[in-house]
């Protein structure tokens, strides 16, 4: 393996674990957020929608690639 | 002079290499079919999780429990998510051959899994006597918590399993399908978590 791949191989591991942080720290913030929501309102229902949708979006295109399914060079 | 019928012709041994090339692409493109597969199980997955979300709204609507443990469960949301970014920086470590760092997220996973278990023990111990499975609630959430209980189980045995492999020196970055299978297997339970919390804990 060249220096120059190693290099490559280096950049796209920090980008990839940046990506997994950033998305980890949002769903944090987003499961904090919707507790709060949840215990500061009568009927939370409705209002924890957006959380669950954002989480579950987070978690299926950051964590588990689903876009990639219909990636033609994945 | 006698000419030897086993001896294969310049031809044939070209045809042979033709297969030989075909079998070896054919597998280059197993994971694509691999990935298919595990997409289509996962499909299969939220079809179950969805029934028995769906007899919670069912039998008691968005009834719930005062005293059920927020603080329990708000922490134990977060283990679970804790346990999901370590386990995409297992993946992501092995994917470029890093294998010390594979090995040390995918403990710090299954050692987050383990915590998420023993909360969950402590939660159904207090449900056994707050809301018992004969209850309209509480019939819902053994249900839901025991099916998802049984995920992360059998999550933390796979995840166990490739820490062994990843130990004796399997998967690189060229052969990793069995620790993104795993792992997004992982994720899945996760997922499934972000809609049985507010399920049986907030609405």
């Amino acid at each position: 393996m060249t220096a120059n791949q190693l290099a490559l191989d280096h950049d796209a591991l920090k980008k990839a674990t940046r990506k997994g942080v950033i998305a980890a720290l949002l769903l944090g913030v987003l499961t904090v957020v919707e507790f709060y929501v949840a215990i500061n309102l009568e009927d939370p229902l409705f209002a924890l929608m957006p959380f669950i949708l954002a989480k579950g979006w987070i978690i299926l295109d950051s964590f588990m690639h689903i876009r990639a399914l219909f990636s033609e060079d994945h | 002079m006698t000419l030897d019928t086993t001896q294969e012709t310049p031809s044939e041994e070209v045809q042979d290499d033709d297969v030989h090339k075909e079998y070896h692409q054919d597998l280059a493109f197993q994971p694509k079919a691999n990935r298919i597969g595990l997409w289509m199980f996962i499909f299969s997955e939220v079809f179950l999780f969805g029934a028995f979300l769906s007899a919670r709204y069912f039998s008691v609507g968005t009834l719930k429990p005062e005293e059920l443990n927020q603080t329990l469960a708000l922490i134990l949301t977060i283990v679970l998510l804790v346990s999901s970014i370590s386990a995409y920086l297992a993946e992501t470590s092995i994917r470029f051959n890093h294998r010390r760092n594979f090995i040390i997220f995918t403990v710090f996973t299954i050692l987050m899994g383990l915590v998420f278990m023993g909360g969950v023990a402590i939660e159904i111990r207090e449900a056994l006597h707050l809301y018992p499975p004969g209850t309209p609630y509480g019939t819902t959430y053994f249900m839901l918590i025991g099916l998802h209980a049984f995920h992360v189980v059998t999550g933390l045995i796979g995840l166990a399993i490739i820490l062994v492999l990843g130990m004796k020196g399997h998967f690189g970055s060229r052969d990793y399908w069995g620790v993104e299978g795993v792992v997004k297997y992982w994720h899945f339970v996760d997922l499934a978590w972000v809609i049985i919390y507010p399920t049986l804990y907030l609405f």
